[in-house]
């Protein structure tokens, strides 16, 4: 999985791309510290660039929602398709993501 | 604080120190003055398990005997000389890291790269030098030391893994629970579960509820190995000490959830499918957390992929989940299984479909309609199942923990 981030203010979007999984621990840990050390209002995460995410994948993005609690911040998962938007709906993250 | 710490260094320091002394060294030359020289040099700096033989068979029987930590010798003795002592040592299994220092007067690089093929792990020029000698040995005598620690370690680790992986075994229904389902509520089960690793994060099971009724789950926690299979214990204890009667799937999930909840790290989660049945009802009552979609398969053709949507436990403490219900008739086939099932990938990066799985089904109970007397359904699709994602995969690896459970409801 590769990242492009992309802040403005009090908000970030952050492209993902690739598959989203297991490996991806360090690298998604970047994410995360964004949401620690920017006070971001919003952090939109893209996943129009992301074929597949696995259980890990789903654990990271629980790891993010949770930091983002902690310090005010929003996160929203936007332009899942495919394997991604259907994991998304089994694990009906719409109740705990704002989707977009 | 700090004290305490440097004097334990101090310690641990001198410990090693201690036992790089006492390391058993073989020295091995047939020129007594040599021989006498090395010892003395030896002796005088620390080390106090030195002995002496003059010829390599003579070195031969003391390495039998005494078993060295490292063994100094020179390379053209009477008899058996150096080199071949060298490949006689790297042949015996016990001995085949013992470091062994060939003392040579020729160091032209042929005949040194000769030594290092017949098994030398190092060597000293001739005439010895005191300084060269000392350091050698010792950083030799240290790594030898470093490497068994570590050897011993791997080993310990991995017999406690086994008998992990074994206990993580035992958490799944035998043969006998099986059968006793079978028998209690004629319901024929086959299961099949592969971790990627030791240990699994995966795991299913089959509860009694009363004479009627049954439980059957399916759970996969995210990540594999040792922390995911920890969870599997937890969550099983819970289930173990849990009262399951008057209560309905979604109820036990609830339950369940609210439980392990407290438990599990942020971002670590399991998804489940449990089902209730009762053997005076064709009806399964069922919920899901986020688990992949369990299957019923008819032997008439009919398939229903059931819905599968609901929070993984141990996200948040307050989940709900929704009680469902789908027609299991006598001769229906249930199945469960982890995502490894539909999300192993082959060579060309795609995966099994569900709808695929059902086919593979349908074809099995529809070829197994011509062999009236066979009623080992739930082995025989299990075993098709397997043979799917083994064709499907080919050369590429099962990179999660695998489970499949087959339930066949006996006519």
């Amino acid at each position: 999985m590769d990242y492009i981030e992309n802040i403005s203010g009090d908000s970030a979007r952050v492209a993902l791309k690739g598959k989203f999984t297991f490996n991806d621990h360090d690298k998604f840990r970047g994410v995360i510290d964004m949401v620690k050390e920017n006070g971001l209002r919003m952090l939109a995460l893209d996943f129009d660039g992301v074929e597949f995410i696995d259980s890990a994948g789903l654990g990271m993005l629980l790891v993010a929602r949770e930091e983002g609690k902690k310090h005010g911040t929003d996160v929203v998962l936007c332009n899942a398709k495919g394997q991604a938007e259907k994991m998304f709906r089994v694990s009906k993250f719409e109740t705990l993501f704002n989707m977009q | 604080m700090q004290l305490v710490a440097e004097q334990k260094q101090k310690e641990e320091g001198q410990s090693r120190q201690k036992s790089r002394y006492d390391a058993k060294i073989l020295l091995v030359d047939d020129d007594l003055f040599c021989c006498t020289f090395i010892e003395g040099v030896l002796r005088s700096h620390g080390y106090g398990a030195v002995t002496v033989v003059n010829d390599g068979e003579a070195a031969i029987e003391a390495t039998k005997k005494i078993c060295p930590d490292i063994v100094l010798i020179d390379i053209v003795m009477p008899k058996v000389d150096g080199l071949e002592y060298c490949r006689w040592v790297r042949g015996i299994p016990e001995f085949e890291r013992l470091p062994v220092i060939v003392q040579t007067a020729i160091t032209r690089a042929d005949y040194i790269k000769h030594a290092f093929d017949a098994g030398a792990t190092d060597f000293i020029r001739k005439p010895v030098d005191v300084n060269e000698l000392l350091s050698r040995t010792s950083i030799h005598i240290e790594n030898q030391m470093l490497m068994r620690d570590l050897i011993q370690y791997q080993q310990r680790i991995h017999s406690e893994l086994d008998k992990a992986c074994e206990t993580q075994r035992l958490i799944m229904p035998s043969e006998e629970v099986q059968q006793a389902i079978t028998k209690k509520y004629n319901i024929d089960i086959a299961a099949h579960f592969q971790p990627s690793s030791e240990l699994g994060g995966d795991f299913w099971g089959v509860e009694n509820i009363d004479d009627d009724k049954m439980v059957l789950f399916n759970v996969d926690f995210s990540g594999h190995g040792v922390t995911a299979a920890l969870n599997t214990f937890r969550l099983h204890t819970i289930l173990k000490e849990a009262n399951l009667q008057d209560k309905t799937a979604g109820e036990i999930l609830m339950m369940l959830n609210s439980k392990i909840c407290a438990l599990l790290e942020v971002g670590a989660f399991a998804t489940m499918f449990l089902a209730i049945i009762d053997r005076t009802s064709p009806v399964l009552l069922y919920a899901s957390a986020g688990a992949p979609a369990a299957l019923i398969i008819s032997p008439d053709g009919n398939s229903n992929i059931l819905d599968n949507a609901g929070i993984p436990l141990g996200v948040v403490e307050d989940a709900e989940y929704t009680d469902c219900r789908a027609a299991f008739h006598p001769d229906d086939v249930l199945i469960t299984y982890s995502d490894a099932l539909i999300e192993t990938e082959d060579k060309s990066g795609m995966f099994l479909s569900e709808e695929a799985v059902c086919s593979c089904v349908t074809d099995t109970l529809h070829a197994m309609q011509y062999n009236k007397g066979e009623n080992r359904h739930a082995v025989i699709v299990l075993d098709q199942l397997r043979k799917l994602l083994r064709v499907h995969k080919g050369e590429m690896p099962v990179e999660d923990d695998l489970t499949i459970a087959v339930f066949h409801r006996r006519p």
